[in-house]
């Protein structure tokens, strides 16, 4: 069987939505967004044949499953932030429960364990050594299943790893509502506490501090010993969660939050009143009323905007005087507002593309009677040229070919390596009726798109290599540029890196999945790079 | 108008109506011709089918001299044909991917029956019998890829984004969750598996042998695409829908 270049994953099996989906290198893991989340998204590496590129893919494909099912609820980041439980709890606890559900589902543990190769180096040693059954049976052995990567087994004490095993795991299987999570996640952390940082938690809520039970002082020991306070402390949280459950709810984060937030971001108003939780300890009522009078949504929101606002302006005023910053600023300073601006961007996941600029050189070249001739198609009427054709199909007659139509537009950013010799070798085969270039200008804040062929006519290669010489390094008028490209009639092409940028040549999701819309709606065939469009290789959607 | 009202009231609405002239759109494999042919069928005895792409010319559709012994004789092409039986109609498919001459031809061959005629070389005048009807079918919006003329003569515009749900149903009763992949597959307008693929991949694995594995089923029918099935195969709940 022949592999395609890439896989194209069914993400939106998993989601039951529209996905965007990205390519990833190997070395890094997955990310995704659901649709019920944000805009729909899947990062994972596409490779054919790597295991690890597949058991990242199904690892991805479990964490899409359990949102749709409702496992997983929606608004945990913002109800973990809010219970003082660490984002890396989530993460695990996510991770543990894909790894049962698909084990579950019954998926091979040879899969899975692949993932095990970046998390826990006693594994990835065993693997190492190419014994997948050894390392099943080291796995086994430990008591904890697939969980041992997520517990990471060699940072805790043989009886943290009892405790999780007996009594974390077998509740993230069964966990299924918000209160579910926050209650398994709080006990989670908990049991990970060193004992410096559980003296730390212990003086800063003391009325939390459970007592010793039959004088061994012994009581707050992961797996040891019963809590006197365990009962109270569980009425507590019930109140507590509900609470929680009802802020961060599907419908109630939906009410205070609107679009898709990342996780990190939602966390930082919370942290600021966080001053006496420590340790993932539950919340105290009086907490709650205290951020209840605070609103930190409405702050987060403020703060948001006001960098937004801020980062608007500073974007605009470099619009404005691009053409003072041609002529006055030296490159140094150039670079230093280019960084900053794209720290900023980076940093606040939100940009916007530059504006573009449709130049129209003179189209002076005629292509070449003998280039324009082509073949005359068999056929029903015309010139009796086939004769021979009257013992097969009968097409004796001979009719004219029109040219085909099409659009191609090229990335001319400084990722995709083109070379002058390049688009004129594109220009000789002139594939299409009109081809465009693209790129940012040199302020990295708009753009041009170059016509260089249109209705036969080719601009010559002096004026080419004067266009070509314009361009600036990045992309930021990707945006732009598919949008021309839809609005025309025919057949649209697109070659590009993937890469696609906006202001300040900085990238952000939400300008991916805008490109990848696109494509896909407008049945866009891309090629990844001039050279494979050259040498004649097929493009793919998207 | 555009609707996307169920599959089953669709046909009945189609059957009842007895519009003349309908164009269908919708993703690869849903079942866009199969509708038009089962509407059509119900009130047409013979119903002709072209498949049209840039490569098919209007002498093709319409009619052509061939040789014949020492001389030409006038040959009707399909749509000529469908024209001319009194109980006749005519599906066409791929109606965007046909050529600029094709579909100019088109503007003739949809336009209203009371006035629609087409000169043909025979010097003939042909014309459509009064209860000519089309149903044309394509992958894009019409506003998309049709011209206002080639939209304005159709009466009827449906829009079919999903397979047929009973064909869902049925994938789902033979092997569970099957149909729910392929449905929610159509979420993605490029990377679908079509209800075609998935009945051949369950065909295939009811008629393999042993020395085929499933997996194996899966590589012959959906390629590079086997493991991500089999994956979603395993992964979707199996009592949806």
């Amino acid at each position: 069987m022949a592999n395609a270049e890439r896989v194209k994953p069914l993400a939106q099996v998993m989601a039951d939505g529209i996905m965007t989906v990205t390519d990833n290198s190997v070395d890094f893991s997955g990310m995704i967004v659901h649709p019920k989340e944000g805009p729909g998204m899947y990062m994972a590496p596409l490779d054919p044949d790597d295991p690890r590129a597949y058991a990242t893919r199904l690892h991805e494909y479990g964490h899409l499953n359990l949102i749709t099912s409702g496992e997983q609820p929606t608004g945990l980041h913002a109800a973990f932030s809010a219970a003082g439980i660490g984002d890396g709890f989530l993460q695990a606890m996510a991770d543990a429960k894909v790894m049962a559900h698909c084990q579950a589902k019954g998926l091979s543990l040879e899969e899975l364990i692949v993932i095990a190769d970046t998390s826990d180096s006693a594994v990835t040693r065993i693997q190492a050594a190419n014994k997948m059954r050894q390392a099943n049976l080291f796995l086994r052995a430990i008591g904890t299943k697939l969980f041992d990567f997520v517990a990471k087994a060699t940072t805790l004490t043989p009886k943290q790893k009892v405790h999780i095993r007996d009594n974390i795991f077998p509740k993230i299987e069964k966990m299924r509502t918000l209160e579910d999570w926050v209650r398994v996640g709080l006990e989670y952390q908990r049991s990970f506490e060193t004992p410096k940082l559980r003296e730390k938690r212990k003086e800063k809520t003391k009325e939390y501090v459970p007592k010793p039970e039959g004088g061994e002082g012994e009581g707050d020991k992961v797996g040891g010993k019963a809590r006197s306070s365990e009962k109270k402390e569980r009425e507590e949280f019930k109140e507590i969660a509900k609470k929680l459950g009802e802020k961060f709810s599907d419908t109630g984060a939906k009410k205070e939050e609107g679009a898709f937030k990342p996780a990190a971001s939602a966390a930082s108003p919370m942290e600021a009143k966080r001053s006496g939780m420590l340790g993932g300890k539950a919340v105290s009522e009086k907490r709650v009323e205290e951020e209840k009078e605070v609103k930190p949504l409405d702050v987060y929101e403020e703060k948001k905007a006001r960098e937004k606002s801020e980062i608007e302006r500073m974007a605009q005023e470099l619009v404005e005087n691009k053409e003072d910053l041609d002529s006055t600023l030296a490159d140094s300073v150039h670079e230093s507002i280019e960084r900053t601006v794209r720290d900023l961007l980076i940093q606040k996941e939100i940009n916007t593309w530059g504006a573009m600029t449709i130049t129209h050189p003179a189209l002076e070249r005629n292509f070449e009677p003998k280039e324009r001739s082509k073949k005359a198609k068999r056929s029903f009427v015309g010139a009796f040229r086939y004769p021979h054709r009257i013992v097969s199909d009968s097409a004796v007659f001979a009719s004219k070919q029109h040219g085909k139509g099409g659009t191609l537009v090229i990335d001319g950013s400084g990722s995709m390596h083109i070379s002058f010799k390049d688009v004129c070798d594109v220009l000789e085969q002139r594939p299409f009726a009109t081809i465009a270039i693209y790129a940012s200008d040199r302020t990295l804040t708009k753009g041009f798109l170059v016509i260089l062929v249109d209705r036969g006519k080719r601009v010559t290669e002096k004026v080419l290599e004067l266009e070509l010489s314009k361009l600036g390094s990045g992309n930021v008028v990707d945006g732009p540029a598919l949008d021309w490209l839809c609005k025309r009639s025919g057949e649209k092409f697109w070659i590009c890196d993937g890469g696609v940028t906006g202001m300040a040549d900085c990238t952000t999701g939400y300008l991916r999945a805008y490109a990848a819309l696109m494509t896909r709606r407008y049945h866009i065939k891309r090629w990844r790079a001039i050279k494979d469009f050259i040498e004649g290789k097929s493009p793919s959607y998207g | 108008m555009a609707t996307t009202a169920k599959w089953a009231e669709l046909k009945v609405l189609c059957e009842q109506a007895m519009l003349r002239r309908y164009y269908i759109w919708g993703p690869p494999g849903v079942g866009k011709s199969r509708f038009g042919m089962d509407v059509l069928k119900k009130n047409f005895e013979n119903v002709y089918q072209i498949t049209l792409n840039d490569d098919i010319s209007v002498q093709e559709l319409l009619g052509h001299y061939v040789p014949k012994g020492n001389e030409f004789v006038w040959h009707d092409g399909p749509i000529a044909l469908a024209m001319r039986d009194p109980k006749g109609a005519l599906v066409i498919n791929e109606l965007p991917r046909a050529s600029g001459a094709v579909r100019d031809l088109m503007l003739a061959v949809l336009d209203d029956n009371s006035i629609a005629s087409i000169a043909l070389p025979t010097g003939e005048i042909l014309k459509p019998h009064a209860k000519f009807s089309v149903m044309a079918t394509g992958n894009d919006k019409p506003e998309e890829c049709l011209t206002e003329a080639l939209i304005d003569r159709f009466e009827l515009v449906l829009h079919l984004p999903m397979p047929n749900p009973e064909l869902i149903e049925k994938l789902n009763k033979v092997r569970p969750a099957s149909g729910t992949l392929v449905e929610r597959s159509y979420h993605s307008m490029t990377n679908f598996v079509s209800p075609r693929k998935m009945i051949s991949f369950l065909t295939l694995t009811a008629r393999r042998g042993d020395n085929l594995t499933e997996l194996q089923a899966a590589e012959l029918v959906f390629g590079s695409l086997a493991k991500e099935v089999m994956t979603a195969l395993a992964l979707l709940p199996t009592d949806t829908r």
